[in-house]
């Protein structure tokens, strides 16, 4: 049945009239296209196999089997072979195999072949796999046996459909990859020659799909949205001519004929150019003259029951230029009046299951030319009218709003995005996030000076920013940077690289770049005091310790020499295991307790555990004593610290060798010599001692100059200026 | 500096060793209380197809959003891996190889595994050959035609194919390959797929997964499952079930057995040939090992395969916690 609506469909579309030569050339050219590769194919296929013409391989049995009311097969001219299968004096289907179209493999490297029996309309009418070298099929008759049921299970599948198929490869135990595959060389192959007896243009744009087609009911088309529909009751009529004030007395369907809740009017609008729709909404008869139209000519489809039908008799009549006055289409600013030559009446198709009967029914053509977009959104107007008492003609509106539906709009082929390119668009909010946290970061550094002369903000940004880090960089989007990227970093080169690794993670990715910016221009510690979660951790949980009053302990500067070593044999310790003993990398790794603080959460067996709860006890007592002494991240990036090209800390002459050492004690980690000379290869850039810096209570040099003003200020306003001859103020001042 | 130091002499106070005591215990603490409440590790996992098998990783851990990125990246290292690897693809670097008998600036992980076969072939005094393609080419056109003898190749083209295999003509120079017989193939087939297997699983383990299931052609745990029982891993067995299962902790298992790929009904001949004989292994019906790692796993579950019970313990000893579980002929199984 469905074949034969096809079938009728074909001759209809020759009769295109106005882009037929283009169309017909285009056709042709791609026609000519599949016909060359398929040759092509086919000819490797023979040439490498020597394999036994079509006939011979699909043997009278199978075709039988595959086409049981079949009364003869025609084979095809040309490559590739397929048979083309006649009930009668109609074509009803194809018989193929799989061998000549596709040359599919299923487990072996040498193709299957199967032949397969398929509708017109391309679906399966089963497929009987005749040869195949699959290591886990042969010997294996329980499974050879079991593969043909699945093969039969899938009759009735379209080779274009896109919901899933009917069986699981798992339905074949011990091969579900033969059968996977062979599904899927039997579906392309099925594709193949569907499209070389009906080649469609490509499509490049969201294109109004003219073939698909199966049966709907009504509560199917309203479910698709293929439909739209308004009922208008006599109450709802009566309002609207009320709310103009008016008081029709002559109308077509006058009010008094039916009470208040009783159907004026039901319209029904639907877009009929897709025969998904338009088939299953108006007769056969009619639509085969909208499947006749060209392709810039779409048809809107309008139903309507109750008393008041949508077409009225003013089409019919000169005196009203053969224009509907009950309907018209508003699409914003764009308004259509339907005319008589554009009209063609037709049978509804449709039933409302249950509910008031459909009575009329009509299709309209709208021209693209008119600037009608069928994409977008549009209404229907029903238009009722009465004169009131004194003869004034007036008009009320019942608009119906109506969207194409997606289901019959086939968009253009995008190629799937790479894996990393899914992780980028997945993490916009983080990267969104990230990339302002950064932005306040490079604000803090390039306002330095005005941050550290306030030390409550200092103290409240430098605390705000490291709880961010350790909570949402670390413990929510798991954005610890780790040694493990740098060896992956430093390793790459010899390994081949697929970018694809790198690029997956793109909190890393962003991150990376920004610390190796900052470590050329400022230093590690841009990282290290404020990006590092697990640095965030000790530091926080070392602020707590202060808080309870825990006492410090600090190695002596001669020793804290020493202790600074480790980090960098730690570091030269992996990056060397990463290519001399690649398998022992992990466990040397596990040196670094990020994973298990920072990006598991805590959450990884105890012995782990146990060690960065060991390191964080630690850094209670001494400021992040792992940051300082044994981290190889830290270790690598101290390494290129000495790359840096700025250092913006300020210093003063009084600082150290002039006698002060108030920074020195100041700085949490002791990157800071007695000689006042600050070690940037150890600094956090915590900008602790540029607090102290600009601080006039406590800078030395601030504060006498501070008292110095002060005094000054009060001598003047309090007692008589005393000059003393080397303008010191005299002490008996005091 | 050393000012928040009680004053030496006076040792710490009583009430400064409390509070270190306490501040140190509330720590743990924290932590447990973190473990009780905070994030768990979830189950996340991925499936494709590579080398022409149905693979799957999984993994459980508390990050959600690093797991699935995770797993995004070992997806597109087992991509790049598989256009070394594939015999599927024409132009991967061992089908390159295979043809022209010589490769020039090889990829790294193709040296490490022939380097890896090489090596194994040597322990396994030639049980475990991965030269034994010829064989492979021989059997499969012998078996495709129509009247095929069921006995086999005739002994004079066995002979022949022989004259190609030898782990000992692989040649490795820096990043070039090359075979020294005429007519050498090899097939890398198991070994090739552990080593992918190994790389994915050292990967994850560097990225500090505890939990994880790999199944990339071979088998490989990490650690144990989240519950801290063992792994239990189905072993498909003759007839394709897989109703037998090993505990696994951190190790990989491999299971070689004549049954696995056969060409003709009887399944007398089959892909596990003996590079002495030529001829398909037959002293054990199947041999299960397990090793710490996936590559040495498969190719000594091929080696005992060939060599028989009596040299098992032998070769197992080649590689250290590597065990066995094999299949004799009359079904009686035997742990080695």
């Amino acid at each position: 049945m469905d074949s034969r609506a096809v079938g009728a469909v074909l001759p209809a579309r020759s009769r295109f009239r106005v882009n037929g030569v283009v169309r017909l050339v285009f056709s042709t050219v791609v026609r000519l296209l599949a016909v060359v590769l398929v040759v092509a194919l086919a000819a490797g296929a023979a040439l490498a196999q020597g394999v036994s013409p079509l006939e011979m391989r699909a043997s009278t049995d199978i075709r039988e089997s595959l086409f049981p009311q079949a009364d003869r097969y025609e084979l095809s001219d040309g490559a590739p072979p397929f048979f083309r299968v006649y009930e009668g004096e109609e074509q009803v289907g194809y018989v193929f195999s799989t061998l000549d179209v596709v040359r599919a493999r299923s487990y072996s490297s040498i193709p299957f072949d199967a032949i397969v029996g398929m509708d017109l309309e391309g679906h399966l009418t089963g497929a009987r796999v005749i040869r195949h070298h699959d290591p886990y099929l042969m010997g294996f008759p329980d499974r050879v046996a079991r593969l043909a049921a699945f093969m039969d299970g899938h009759a009735g599948y379209g080779v274009d459909a896109t919901e899933p198929a009917p069986l699981s490869p798992d339905f074949v135990q011990g091969t579900t990859v033969s059968a996977r595959n062979m599904r899927a060389g039997i579906l392309d192959a099925g594709r193949t020659i569907l499209r070389a007896n009906d080649p469609r243009p490509p499509i490049t744009e969201p294109t109004i799909d003219r073939h698909g087609f199966s049966w709907l009911d009504w509560d199917q088309l309203v479910e698709m949205g293929a439909v739209s529909n308004r009922l208008i009751s006599f109450g709802e009529v009566r309002e609207a001519f009320a709310e103009q004030g008016v008081t029709p007395v002559d109308m077509d369907v006058p009010l008094d004929r039916g009470s208040a809740d009783d159907r004026y009017s039901e319209l029904i609008v639907a877009l009929a150019t897709p025969p998904l729709i338009g088939r299953n909404v108006v007769a056969a008869n009619a639509y085969s003259e909208v499947e006749a139209l060209p392709d810039d000519v779409v048809t809107l489809a309008v139903l309507s029951g109750g008393y008041y039908d949508f077409a009225g008799t003013a089409f019919q009549s000169d005196a009203f230029g053969h224009a509907f006055d009950r309907v018209r289409l508003v699409q914003g600013d764009l308004k259509i009046t339907f005319r008589e030559e554009d009209f063609l009446r037709a049978a509804p198709a449709v039933r409302q299951s249950g509910r008031g009967i459909i009575r009329h029914a009509g299709l309209f053509n709208i021209p693209l030319a008119t600037g009608f977009d069928p994409f977008a959104p549009f209404e229907v107007v029903l238009m009722v009218h009465g004169a009131d008492a004194g003869g004034g003609e007036h008009t009320v509106d019942f608009p119906l709003a109506y969207q194409m539906p997606d289901d019959v709009v086939l968009m253009p082929y995008v190629e799937p995005l790479p894996p990393w390119a899914e992780a980028w668009l997945e993490s916009g909010v983080e990267l969104a996030i990230l990339a302002v946290a950064l932005i306040v970061l490079t604000l803090i550094f390039v306002f330095q000076a005005q941050l550290s002369r306030n030390r409550r903000l200092h103290q409240w940004v430098r605390t705000g920013f490291l709880i961010f880090t350790l909570v949402w960089l670390g413990w929510i989007a798991g954005g610890q940077l780790s040694i493990v990227h740098i060896v992956n970093y430093v390793k790459g080169p010899f390994d081949g690289v697929d970018l694809g690794f790198y690029l997956a993670e793109p909190l890393i990715v962003v991150i990376s770049v920004y610390v190796l910016l900052s470590l050329i221009l400022i230093g590690r510690g841009v990282f290290c005091g404020w990006l590092c979660p697990f640095g965030a951790l000790q530091e926080l949980s070392s602020k707590l310790a202060r808080v309870l009053r825990l006492p410090v302990w600090n190695p002596s500067e001669a020793m804290q020499r020493w202790m600074w070593l480790p980090k960098y044999g730690l570091a030269a310790l992996i990056v060397g295991t990463a290519f001399v003993a690649p398998e022992a990398l992990a466990s040397v790794e596990e040196v670094e307790p990020f994973k298990t603080a920072i990006t598991s959460a805590f959450t990884r067996p105890w012995p782990y555990v146990t060690y960065a709860l060991v390191l964080l006890a630690m850094g209670l007592f001494t400021e992040r004593f792992f940051c300082r002494f044994m981290c190889p991240l830290g270790g690598v990036l101290a390494l290129g610290d000495r790359l840096h090209l700025f250092t913006f800390l300020k210093r003063r002459p009084e600082c150290g060798t002039g006698g002060c050492h108030l920074c020195e004690r100041s700085c949490p980690v002791k990157a800071i010599e007695r000689s006042g000379k600050i070690v940037m290869a150890e600094c956090f850039q915590c900008l602790d001692c540029q607090v102290e810096y600009y601080d006039d209570r406590r800078c030395p040099p601030l504060a006498q100059a501070r008292k110095r003003r002060e005094r000054a200020a009060s001598v003047s306003m309090h007692r008589p200026l005393v000059v003393t001859l080397n303008g010191a103020a005299p002490s008996v001042a005091k | 500096m050393t000012s928040h130091l009680p004053k030496p002499g006076r040792g710490v106070s009583r009430r400064q060793a409390l509070k270190i005591l306490a501040a140190s215990a509330a720590l743990p603490v924290g932590v447990a209380g973190f473990r009780l409440f905070g994030p768990e590790p979830l189950f996340h996992e991925w499936h494709g197809q590579a080398l022409g098998a149905e693979v799957s990783m999984r993994l459980w851990h508390a990050n959600a959003g690093h797991a699935q990125r995770t797993l995004l990246r070992m997806a597109s290292e087992v991509g790049r891996l598989e256009k070394i690897f594939s015999l599927y693809r024409p132009d991967s670097e061992l089908s390159r190889l295979n043809r022209s008998g010589i490769l020039v600036g090889a990829s790294r992980d193709l040296m490490v595994v022939l380097e890896a076969g090489r090596a194994l072939a040597e322990v396994s005094g030639g049980a475990f050959d991965p030269t034994v393609q010829p064989l492979w080419t021989l059997y499969e056109d012998h078996f495709r035609g129509i009247s095929a003898d069921p006995a086999g190749p005739a002994p004079g083209a066995v002979e022949a194919a022989l004259g190609s295999v030898g782990y000992q003509g692989i040649d490795l120079d820096g990043r070039t390959a090359r075979f020294v017989f005429p007519g050498m193939a090899v097939t890398l087939n198991g070994i090739a797929q552990g080593y992918i297997t190994d790389v994915v699983g050292d990967l994850l383990r560097n990225e500090g997964f505890d939990h994880v299931v790999l199944k990339l052609g071979e088998t490989r745990v990490l650690g144990t499952h989240p519950d801290g029982r063992p792994w239990r891993v189905g072993v498909t067995d003759a007839q394709g079930g897989a109703e037998r299962t090993i505990e696994l902790v951190n190790e990989s298992s491999a299971t070689s057995g004549g049954y696995g790929t056969v060409f003709d009904p009887s399944g007398q001949h089959h892909h596990i040939f003996d590079p002495q004989t030529g001829l398909s292994a037959s002293r054990l019906v199947e041999a299960v090992v397990t090793a710490p790692r996936a590559m040495d796993a498969d190719a000594l579950a091929t080696a005992l395969c060939v060599a028989g019970e009596e040299r098992a313990a032998g070769i197992l000893a080649s590689v250290p916690g590597a065990r066995a579980m094999l299949t004799r002929s009359d079904g009686e199984v035997v742990r080695v």
